[in-house]
């Protein structure tokens, strides 16, 4: 993978993330806001190499951690780690799973975009809660379970959705990544079929 | 080496673990490190900031959820209120002069029977410039009954203005101590020490109609120009005399007389400065 495209592409999608997240937000989905970055890490997840997509998940996540405005406790202290772990868990994820998917297919980015965002919100309630439940901490209370599932659902759908449009230009543009990997199983399957 | 890289990726999971667990004490780095990684962030962060404000315009956070006509209510509320707070700081103000007022007046104005009565409104028709006009005041209503004609007008600082010639319920006239009917008034210098055992040096102000006295001294008295002049004259109240009535605004010599000097004076409160004055009730009851 070309690092030296994804790089820039994960600091316009982050900024973007975090500018336009209050206008994408939907209100009565606990908040729940479609990700440029899930898109990103999803669509990377199913094409790089394993070692490659997991540190651009990392890296995905500590640039989620550090955004502005969307850091993990509040403006006044920035906790580095909830979305890199949460990130790099969704990539695990997918890696688990893509040699049983048609990976340059757009449907699947869409699908398994959803799926980023709503594992990288699950792993990121986690880490909250856990630092809730440590004594030194001192953080805030989390949100109720139905809050943080019902966000779960809309970040997932609405990124899904999101997907559709990026999803598409970002598989237009999948030769300029160079990467390193081959179709998968199902692909090789797809094409033959097709 | 592709053990060692897993082994590598391992270590910086464990350790982001480590940073999201951390407590707030040993956290201080962080925002350091996340204002470095934010640099490439905010110039697109502030696009979507100005793209979110284009198409969303902000409402004011206080009417999220009110209805229009709640608004509308609202403010005229409010404008009321704000009109109400400002009458009453106006009358608060007032109130407050009239204490500095009333504070200015000797103790023996202050124990009376009848109590001093202020009055802050001023209402004349005349040339405000003309010292022997008589003033004419709208006393308030609660007032009435409790100033008598004779009562003495005293204006801030415990400057003599003048007696009330007339009053009836709607309206007030005073006589100022400048007017010619007002007659020849008896006043002293006021002494240089409070704790001067010399006797009083003594005038007997004749107005002139121009409003000014005018008034004859020894030429041994030391008089300069400026001096206050306090009331002592046996015809007015006991209460009010000591306060100050006029101020020595020229010395001449009288050729006919070599042994005086003429004193020319001008009253201390004049009409024209005149806001709000007390009526020192002039009633002989109490009198020592």
């Amino acid at each position: 993978m070309r690092w030296v495209v994804f790089i820039p592409v994960l600091i316009v999608f982050s900024g973007l993330d975090s500018g336009v997240g209050g206008l994408l937000s939907i209100g009565w989905l606990a908040g729940a806001a479609p990700s440029l970055v899930a898109v990103l890490v999803a669509f990377v997840a199913l094409q790089a190499s394993p070692t490659s997509a997991l540190w651009a998940g990392w890296s995905a996540g500590l640039l989620l951690d550090a955004a502005p405005g969307s850091g993990s406790s509040g403006a006044a202290l920035v906790v580095l780690g909830p979305h890199a772990l949460g990130c790099t868990a969704a990539v695990w994820f997918v890696l688990l799973c893509r040699g049983m998917l048609f990976r340059s297919r757009g449907v699947t980015l869409v699908v398994v975009s959803g799926v980023v965002a709503a594992s990288s919100a699950l792993v990121v309630a986690s880490v909250k809660t856990l630092r809730f439940w440590l004594p030194w901490t001192s953080a805030a209370t989390p949100e109720p379970a139905s809050d943080v599932l019902l966000r779960l659902v809309g970040d997932g759908g609405a990124t899904a959705v999101l997907a559709i449009l990026v999803g598409w230009v970002l598989l237009a543009s999948t030769r300029a990544w160079r990467f390193e990997t081959l179709p998968g199983r199902l692909d090789y399957a797809g094409r033959r079929g097709g | 080496m592709f053990s060692r890289r897993r082994l590598a990726f391992g270590i910086v999971l464990a350790l982001t673990l480590v940073a999201a667990l951390l407590p707030p004490g040993r956290s201080r780095w962080t925002a350091d490190v996340a204002d470095l990684l934010r640099v490439g962030q905010m110039p697109f962060a502030r696009m979507g900031v100005l793209l979110d404000d284009w198409l969303r315009p902000r409402r004011p956070l206080a009417l999220e959820g009110v209805e229009p006509g709640h608004v509308e209510l609202l403010k005229r509320e409010r404008d009321r209120i704000e009109l109400l707070f400002r009458q009453e700081r106006i009358r608060a103000d007032e109130l407050a002069r009239r204490v500095r007022l009333l504070e200015s007046l000797p103790d023996t104005a202050l124990r009376a029977p009848v109590p001093p009565t202020t009055m802050s409104r001023v209402v004349t028709g005349r040339a405000v410039s003309d010292a022997t006009a008589r003033i004419e005041l709208q006393p308030p209503e609660e007032t009435l009954g409790r100033i008598a004609e004779g009562d003495v007008v005293v204006a801030d600082e415990a400057r003599v203005v003048g007696r009330l010639e007339r009053v009836t319920s709607m309206r007030v006239l005073v006589r100022p101590v400048a007017h010619p009917d007002t007659g020849p008034i008896e006043v002293a210098l006021v002494p240089d020490s409070e704790h001067s055992q010399a006797p009083l040096n003594r005038l007997l102000l004749q107005p002139t109609g121009t409003g000014e006295f005018v008034a004859q001294i020894d030429r041994r008295i030391d008089v300069a120009v400026g001096d206050e002049l306090m009331l002592t004259d046996p015809g007015w109240p006991w209460r009010v005399q000591g306060l100050v009535l006029a101020r020595v605004q020229a010395i001449e010599p009288i050729d006919e007389a070599p042994l005086r000097q003429r004193v020319v004076a001008v009253p201390v409160a004049p009409p024209a400065s005149l806001v709000q004055v007390a009526v020192v009730s002039s009633r002989q009851e109490d009198a020592p």
